[in-house]
């Protein structure tokens, strides 16, 4: 990974009439990393995603990809992107193979028969690659969609939404498939999802977008790490523990309290101190419960929205 | 280019909606040269009744020529539809099934794109035209043996001898080749702008129908509008079976018909490049 | 002076006789009765109303007393009944009442007018003919008759003419203008004739030239199924 960006987005906005689907969003991905774009459903995301492949046109805003301008340069930046979005259709009437064949071809890069038939392996649809696509699963399209996404070679790919109506086993191989792409191939990868813990796995940097705008962005370990805990005690007698903890190092780590809950902001460390001086204070603990501070702000704005 | 054409033909050639066309052509070609093999010179007698009140006919009315240019009167009724299954689907289609999104986030222009669609649906339309030659002429000729050409108009017999028939059936398939690219436009543009594979094909139809209504009643409100309707002239292939041929009524018709497929093909331009791809 | 009464009395029987219709007719008739079979290449012109249709040529056949057919190379329409018919009308003197009418002058011929109606009529209810007496040839005649209307044929003698057959023919006849229902005709914009439910009529017509003659050659009967 190199801070070489991959994708600069500035100011990128798209309304639908008085809808602001995207509005004013900036993003920046490096080369060679996987890069989650996190939101709730109707956040934004696939708009977003559409307008890095051109589909859908910005309002206004600039996309920078391998550091020209997208609709510049459109064909020349699309010969080296990979895409799955929304979900991977293909022709039902054909085999998996030829569907392969027509967007190998219509890349714009040399694929051998070869690597056609690697790709098939990769993703381990060797078996069936002669098979009707309208006889796969969704689970076998989805991966059909990745093979066709790598096939041409792409220095980026962009997956929206790829684990959409995997079963566990499917994502696991899935995040497999991704993480071998990133680590042994060196691409670039943008990947949006609404579940935070599919892009904490995955993910090097991440962004939340929110109403079309960028909420958050950086490293998922900056962001995400354990230094920035929220903590739930509920205890047996409030009163007696807010004061425990007023009179203790942590008086100013107390965010919230309602009813016989206390909301403080904590480390890991911290944390079992502070259910020691509550024990130690006569309460009774009842429920503990630790929340990175981002996944709180996360199943906050998703609640919100849902 | 050659690539994306080469494949919209390979997509058209390999689903079974596209030889809907062929197999259609093909079932009311050998119906018709069945019924007029079995009783077609009861039909010829009878609308030649009123001239065999004067005279003896000598020679064969019912020949090979007679039924290429039936079957040619009969179909064109039901070729627009044929071609709209196909062509009305091309956008619209893939748009429904997801693949559009996928072709164009293919590194070509989206005209291109539907240039190769445009074209690739012109060959098939080709195709189809010569299918329906080789079975209405060739096998018409086959059956029927060749002989003068009676064309039977609502005021006028007109015999056109052996000689003079080839190159009008020609021109007249060069003709309905250009009356039906028409409905290709039209049924392309109108499935631009949605993301359903029926709704274009209807609505093409409906037009047509409509069109063809309007340009049969004899109603002097129609009479002012019919000239611009492209059906009124979609049928002027007719007129290269008159004698003597009125060639600027042909000219005028084919340039309005050549200028509706520009309108219809510079309106699916504008629109499907600038055309957000929501689907 | 003897002389010309010698010519005078000479001269008046053959003269009235040349006169009197029914002679008129049965000389033009016995020129034709010479003819018991013939060939020839015709060229036929149509000139017929909602009929568009170019020349064609072929092969006329003619066998005495009555037969009588053209093959042609393409469509064709032929009058109904053989054009000789109403010279057959005339082999019996005794079967029909014939009157002079007057004379006229047909493309410069001095010709005689007259009226034959049939005793018992069978097609030809009453013909009218123009008698070129000096050839025994039929110029002109006009014949109606119960089935076609009236028929009108107009001969021009030239090579044949001994055997009073003509090098060209022209035939007029009445005839119903061609109509057909829209559906038939699949002329789905054309406007509508507000006559057209009336049976208009019109008048035809169908030029033949004849070549190379073959007179009472061997004729195969086939060529008349």
């Amino acid at each position: 990974m190199t801070d070489l960006p991959v994708l600069k987005i500035k100011g990128l906005a798209k309304h639908f009439g008085h809808i602001k689907a995207v509005d004013g969003l900036n993003l920046h991905v490096s080369k060679g990393e996987i890069f989650g774009l996190l939101g709730h459903n109707g956040a934004g995301k696939s708009t977003t995603m559409r307008m890095l492949l051109s589909l859908i046109k910005p309002t206004s805003g600039r996309i920078e990809v391998f550091g020209s301008e997208l609709y510049s340069n459109r064909e020349k930046i699309l010969s080296d992107i990979g895409s799955i979005i929304e979900k991977p259709d293909f022709y039902p009437w054909l085999s998996a193979k030829t569907n392969l064949e027509l967007f190998a071809a219509l890349s714009r890069k040399p694929v051998s028969k070869n690597r056609i038939s690697q790709t098939l392996e990769f993703v381990g649809l060797a078996a069936r690659a002669g098979d009707k696509v309208k006889t796969y699963s969704h689970g076998m399209k989805q991966r059909l969609g990745l093979a066709q996404a790598i096939v041409h070679d792409p220095a980026l790919i962009i997956l929206d939404e790829p684990s959409n109506g995997l079963d566990p086993k499917g994502i696991i191989e899935l995040r497999e498939l991704i993480l071998h792409l990133k680590n042994d191939l060196g691409k670039t990868v943008i990947l949006s999802s609404h579940i935070l813990s599919e892009v904490e796995l995955i993910a090097d940097s991440m962004a939340i977008i929110h109403n079309g705008r960028t909420i958050i962005e950086g490293s998922v370990a900056k962001l995400l790490s354990d230094e920035n805990l929220l903590v739930r005690f509920f205890v047996s007698n409030p009163a007696k523990a807010k004061s425990a903890i007023e009179s203790s190092v942590f008086a100013g780590k107390l965010i919230e309290m309602h009813n016989n809950e206390l909301i403080l902001e904590l480390n890991n460390q911290d944390t079992s101190r502070v259910i020691r001086l509550l024990l130690d204070s006569g309460n009774d603990l009842q429920q503990v419960i630790s929340r990175r501070r981002l996944e709180e702000y996360f199943l906050k704005i998703t609640s919100a929205a849902s | 280019m050659r690539k994306l054409i080469y494949y919209e033909l390979l997509k058209i050639a390999t689903k079974p909606r596209s030889y809907i066309g062929f197999a259609v052509i093909t079932a009311i070609v050998l119906l018709l040269e069945t019924a007029m093999y079995i009783d077609g010179q009861t039909y010829i007698e009878f609308i030649t009744q009123s001239l065999e009140e004067s005279f003896d006919i000598e020679g064969k009315f019912l020949n090979g020529n007679l039924m290429c240019f039936i079957i040619l009167q009969t179909l064109i009724i039901q070729m627009p539809l044929l071609v709209a299954l196909v062509t009305g689907d091309t956008i619209s289609g893939e748009a429904a099934q997801g693949t559009l999104r996928l072709l164009l986030t293919k590194p070509y222009t989206r005209a291109q794109i539907l240039w190769a669609k445009i074209t690739a649906g012109s060959i098939y339309l080709l195709l189809l035209l010569i299918w329906l030659g080789i079975l209405a002429l060739g096998l018409g000729l086959l059956i029927f043996g060749k002989g003068d050409l009676v064309v039977l108009k609502t005021e006028q017999v007109i015999i056109l001898r052996e000689n003079d028939i080839l190159w009008r059936f020609m021109l007249s398939f060069v003709i309905a080749f250009i009356s039906l690219q028409v409905v290709a436009s039209l049924s392309l543009l109108l499935s631009c702008f949605t993301d359903n594979s029926i709704g274009p094909i209807i609505i093409s139809m409906a037009i047509i129908i409509l069109f063809t209504i309007i340009g049969t009643l004899d109603i002097p409100l129609f009479d002012h509008i019919k000239f611009f309707l492209f059906t009124t002239h979609m049928i002027v292939w007719r007129n290269l079976f008159d004698n003597p041929l009125d060639f600027n009524l042909i000219f005028t018709s084919v340039g309005i018909l050549i200028g509706h497929i520009f309108v219809f093909n510079a309106l699916a331009f504008y629109y499907f490049k600038r055309k957000d791809i929501q689907s | 002076m003897k002389r010309r009464i010698f010519f005078l009395l000479f001269m008046i029987p053959w003269a009235l006789s040349a006169q009197n219709p029914k002679t008129l007719l049965n000389n033009a008739f016995k020129k034709f009765a010479k003819v018991q079979n013939y060939i020839a290449d015709v060229h036929m012109d149509f000139d017929l109303p909602s009929v568009s249709m170019d020349a064609v040529t072929g092969q006329v056949f003619y066998k005495s007393p009555n037969k009588f057919r053209i093959k042609s190379k393409g469509i064709a329409f032929v009058p109904k009944q053989n054009p000789y018919f109403s010279l057959n009308e005339l082999r019996d003197t005794n079967s029909y009442v014939a009157v002079l009418q007057g004379a006229e002058k047909i493309r410069n011929i001095n010709c005689r007018i007259i009226n034959v109606i049939p005793n018992n009529p069978t097609d030809m209810i009453l013909g009218k003919f123009w008698i070129d007496a000096a050839n025994n040839v039929i110029l002109k005649s006009q014949i109606t008759t119960a089935s076609n209307g009236t028929i009108q044929l107009d001969n021009y003698f030239g090579t044949q003419k001994n055997f009073a057959l003509p090098d060209k023919m022209v035939i007029t006849v009445e005839m119903t203008k061609f109509k057909m229902p829209k559906a038939l005709s699949a002329e789905l914009n054309s406007k509508s004739s507000k006559t057209s439910s009336k049976k208009e009529k019109g008048t035809g017509k169908i030029s033949m030239d004849f070549t190379n003659y073959k007179i009472n050659t061997r004729l195969n009967e086939d060529v008349f199924k």
